[in-house]
């Protein structure tokens, strides 16, 4: 069982271990989906980049919450996971801008062109 | 003998006694053990700081060589043999030997004191890590001196280093060197990322870090990352030069393109290996010199942590005319324009800093101006080559010469010697020359301007990279010329600058324990530091202690003074958790070096030495390991 407090310090984090972990992905999967984008003449790298960039907001709005109550927590606020939440946040929204950019790419160009 | 009593604590003494007990408890040995036993993480870094210069200095008269070289179309100052051997040792020494050491050596040394602790994590590893170090660059300058120096650049590309065209032993000796500093640069990495996270002052929590710490922090995540794939790298083409494996050889199928996606994972990140202490030293710096906090502590972490992730992201942008699909390279585009986001914020948070401070422009801050303005610069060029239609068209030229010099001369050299200025009365207990410092800056300043800003015009011209001559009707001579001459205005400038440091080690004023009225902890102390660092480990109450607590730093007590002892605190709260020894002088890892680099120079030459050699790395780190019955054996 996690405790409220675990619960917090791991929401906190989740903007600076889950968007980058969809930005790598999404990067990989830039090397496979153009040869499917391809042969089936559809946009699946554009699709996936911005599905990820939905998600990297998704963890920016959790761990700013996760920022914001711990900042007020009662009895003693914790400000050092506080400051973890918001730096998350922010790292999370600049790999949400990444993904947003790569999605554009991938409307630009096609996946046959070499 | 001034033996402290067992058991002895912090608290129990008076302050000469206290100083006394931890003078004795710490102290180094004189002569040659204790030059070879040294395990005082300020040594250590001296050391590494002052190789790394001598470097540096070595990999000038290479450049000087080949602007030589190409100051007139055809000249014969060099043979095209020779030529190679230089180019690949110039870019092989400025980055292995001289920017990483050198950045993470500043590391060495003020890491520990910026967090509060009595000495590095792991320092017999330093220790060690120096050894190979200067092992690893002794082979690469002992190979040139003996004409079999590496001719096939600092990247090594295969198959041109591979065993079909790089015969002889040159793209061995490259190869093994890498191994050397990359072993030197993980030891290091490891020593950094543990004191940060383990050995912070009691309430140092995770918001309260200088942001040198955390720029430290990130550098060796990103080390510790990137760094296998090199290493992985490079004995993979030993094997395939040695013992006939095909890691590289299509014809058996291995893969040429392999190689680049190995060495550029690591390459591109070195960059920002070299990048990240620098803009810590910048912050540093900025803070002191503007009379305020660095605006934006937040975003400045953010952007430290952001590039030192996103930098794994773009290694293919140095692959865009090796035929990947388009839409792939596209990915990588993104990417590296998105990094110029924490790049731009971490500039407009000095920029703030500065316009809401009071500057005062001494040295350490004129470095600093110097450095915004030419990253700028090189950040734009860099932002353009990440296009990939107009680095197809600038691929491999003199375009690209001018950009990573503007990256890396601007955005670490700069910065660097500014913090050598800044820190230079700590580590000396002396000042620099504010006069020869002002003429060191301008000479280097308008000097590199002068010398590599053409270079964009040459490249754009057509003027390809690692040629050793051209023919006179090609419209690059006078270009040339002039960026030859420039380039000695260049060499004044460092030559005033390591005048100046000589000197003012030798002759400088005395400098006070806090002359620049600086507020992070590595000034709490005396100029330079003694052997303990603190005679009581300091109590953090905010980002930056001197200036919130400038009557009296609180401390700690209850550390033993007969044993070496550190305080070990957890990780997001720096609440103090146990008392740690911290090893005493140990001549082992200086064995352990020179067994390992045995090993490693034999196995350029026979596999055999990998197995033979293995037996004397293992007596020394059995030695190493041995219980020595040392206060700091105890439970």
């Amino acid at each position: 069982m996690i405790s409220n407090r675990n619960r917090l310090a791991l929401e906190a984090c989740t903007g600076l271990s889950v968007a980058p972990a969809v930005w790598i992905v999404n990067t990989q999967l830039g090397q496979i989906l153009p040869y499917l984008d391809c042969q089936h003449q559809t946009a699946y790298s554009a699709m996936a980049s911005f599905a990820g960039a939905v998600a990297a907001c998704a963890t920016a709005v959790i761990s700013w919450r996760a920022a914001q109550r711990m900042s007020i927590s009662e009895p003693s606020p914790r400000t050092e996971l506080s400051f973890v939440g918001s730096m998350s946040a922010l790292s999370a929204l600049l790999f949400a801008f990444t993904l947003l950019m790569q999605g554009a790419a991938s409307l630009v160009l096609s996946g046959c062109q070499r | 003998m001034n033996e402290a009593k067992p058991d002895t604590r912090d608290s129990e003494l008076a302050p000469p006694a206290l100083a006394a007990a931890l003078a004795e408890t710490w102290r180094t040995p004189a002569g040659l053990w204790g030059v070879l036993a040294a395990v005082d993480h300020k040594i250590i870094a001296r050391r590494y700081i002052i190789t790394a210069f001598v470097f540096l200095a070595l990999g000038g008269v290479l450049a000087l060589l080949m602007r030589l070289q190409l100051a007139q179309p055809e000249a014969r100052v060099l043979s095209p043999d020779r030529y190679n051997q230089i180019f690949t040792m110039h870019g092989t020494n400025m980055m292995f030997l001289f920017a990483v050491p050198v950045l993470e050596a500043i590391g060495v040394y003020l890491v520990p004191l910026m967090v509060g602790t009595r000495n590095i994590a792991f320092p017999r590893l330093n220790a060690f890590s120096y050894w190979i170090f200067l092992a690893g660059g002794a082979l690469l300058w002992i190979a040139f001196v003996l004409d079999m120096a590496p001719d096939v650049g600092w990247f090594a590309y295969v198959p041109l280093s591979g065993p079909q065209y790089g015969t002889g032993k040159r793209a061995d000796v490259w190869a093994q060197m890498i191994t050397f500093t990359e072993i030197a640069a993980l030891a290091v990495a490891v020593e950094i990322v543990v004191t940060v996270l383990k050995q912070r002052a009691p309430g140092m929590s995770l918001d309260r870090i200088p942001l040198f710490v955390w720029s430290m922090l990130a550098t060796s995540f990103v080390v510790i990352m990137a760094m296998p794939a090199v290493i992985f790298a490079s004995t993979s083409l030993i094997l395939d030069r040695l013992v006939g494996t095909h890691f590289f050889n299509p014809a058996e199928g291995g893969d040429v393109l392999l190689w680049q996606h190995l060495f550029w994972f690591f390459g591109h990140p070195e960059v920002y290996i070299i990048f990240l202490p620098a803009v810590g030293m910048v912050s540093a710096i900025v803070e002191t010199f503007a009379r305020r906090p660095v605006f934006g502590y937040l975003a400045m972490v953010m952007a430290l942590i952001a590039t030192s992730i996103l930098a794994f992201g773009l290694w293919v942008h140095h692959m865009f005319v090796a035929g990947l699909p388009r839409l792939g390279q596209s990915f990588f585009t993104a990417s590296s324009m998105s990094i110029a986001i924490p790049a731009g914020v971490q500039v407009f948070c000095w920029l703030a800093t500065l316009w809401d401070g009071a500057p005062v422009f001494r040295t350490p801050l004129l470095f600093v101006i110097g450095f915004i303005v030419t990253f700028v610069i090189g950040g734009l060029t860099g932002v353009m080559v990440a296009s990939v239609p107009f680095d197809t068209q600038v691929h491999d030229t003199y375009f690209v010469v001018a950009h990573f010099h503007y990256v890396l001369i601007g955005g670490a050299v700069f910065p660097l010697l500014g913090g050598i200025y800044y820190w230079f009365p700590k580590i000396t207990g002396r000042m620099m020359s504010e006069t020869l410092g002002k003429w060191a800056f301008w000479l280097i300043f308008v000097g590199f301007n002068l010398t590599f800003f053409p270079m964009h015009i040459l490249g754009i011209a057509g003027m390809p990279r690692r040629i050793y001559t051209y023919q006179p009707d090609m419209p690059w001579y006078g270009l040339n010329m002039f960026v030859s001459i420039s380039s000695l205005v260049l060499v004044a400038g460092f030559l005033v600058f390591f005048v100046d440091a000589i000197r003012s080690a030798r002759v400088g004023a005395s400098a006070a324990e806090n002359p620049w009225d600086a507020p992070t902890l590595e000034w709490a102390t005396t100029s330079p530091p003694p052997s303990y660092n603190f005679a009581q480990i300091p109590v953090v109450n905010g980002l930056s202690p001197l200036w919130d607590q400038p009557a009296c730093l609180m401390v700690a007590s209850g550390l033993r003074t007969d044993r070496r002892e550190l305080i070990v605190s957890t990780v997001a709260t720096a609440k103090p958790q146990v008392r740690e020894a911290s090893p005493r002088d140990s001549i082992w890892p200086f064995w352990a070096a020179v067994a390992t680099s045995v090993m490693l120079i034999g196995s350029i030459f026979t596999p055999w030495a990998v197995v033979w050699g293995s037996v004397p790395v293992a007596v020394a780190l059995i030695g190493w390991f041995w219980p020595k019955a040392t206060p700091e054996d105890e439970l």
